[in-house]
């Protein structure tokens, strides 16, 4: 494989990354598009030179925007088209993201709580015992240690 | 920051439902295959980001049937996939002229931008 091929596999493979949530059918459309775009553009340069290829990638795009335009295109066809259900996945996936983070947060609640508890017993029980070393302030003639 | 997001949102919005359009229309006028038709649409700054976003809508018009594609052998290199409009895709575009008319003037008359300085 030559420089300029793995140039031009790397950003396919970069499109479909990009395009990992499109239905199979989708990204595989837009994948045989892409390649035969870069087929038929390199097939026109005289010579072929990775600057000339280089040039073709850069003009395709951003791949992250060229998945993007794909996604929007599913839920807004027109109306002689099927609709498709993209919407519920997305919609579901995003609740589920947001239990994730409730589940974290109730954690760390859970574990503040935990630590707060267990911080109070270790604070009074040193408290206690350096209470009797530590001199005891003057003006406070209530406390029962000094009278005992 | 917010306003750039929104500048690009309304660059988008305005290209979403009249991009396929300008496609069906440069079809209109003969057959293109893709490198030649995102490259005529890419020189138009203003209907495009760049020249792959174009793919998504031409697969989307094949599927909707108001475009055709054909294999071609080309005089040089591989064979080349030429697009063509249907009978469906033709009245479709006469569809969106009339209305696109009405709803820009309609716009231009709200907004202000019929005025010319």
């Amino acid at each position: 494989m030559t420089s300029i091929d793995s140039l031009v596999d790397s950003y396919l493979g970069a499109v479909a990354q990009a395009g990992a949530d499109l239905s199979p059918q989708r990204r595989e459309d837009l994948l045989a598009d892409l390649r035969e775009h870069i087929t038929t553009a390199r097939a026109e340069l005289d010579p072929e030179t990775e600057a000339g290829v280089r040039t073709i990638l850069d003009r395709l795009g951003d791949p992250a925007s060229i998945a993007a335009e794909a996604r929007q295109d599913e839920p807004s066809q027109p109306a002689s088209m099927p609709a498709t259900n993209s919407h519920v996945p997305q919609r579901r996936s995003s609740s589920r993201v947001w239990i994730a983070v409730l589940a974290v947060l109730g954690a760390v609640l859970v574990a503040c709580c935990i630590a707060g508890v267990l911080g109070w017993l270790l604070f009074t029980n040193s408290a206690g015992e350096v209470s009797v070393e530590e001199p005891l302030p003057v003006s406070s003639p209530a406390q029962p240690s000094q009278t005992g | 920051m917010c306003r750039v997001e929104h500048q690009a949102g309304l660059a988008t919005a305005l290209r979403r439902g009249t991009l396929e359009f300008c496609v069906l229309a440069l079809l209109s006028d003969g057959e293109r295959y893709g490198v030649e038709l995102v490259r005529e649409l890419g020189a138009e700054i203003a209907l495009t980001t760049s020249e792959g976003t174009l793919y998504p809508l031409l697969s989307r018009l094949r599927r909707v049937g108001w475009v055709t594609t054909s294999w071609r052998e080309s005089p040089a290199g591989p064979p080349r996939r030429y697009y063509s409009l249907t009978p469906e895709g033709a009245t479709a575009l006469d569809h969106f002229r009339s209305e696109w008319t009405t709803f820009r003037d309609a716009v231009d008359r709200v907004v202000g931008t019929d005025r010319r300085s």
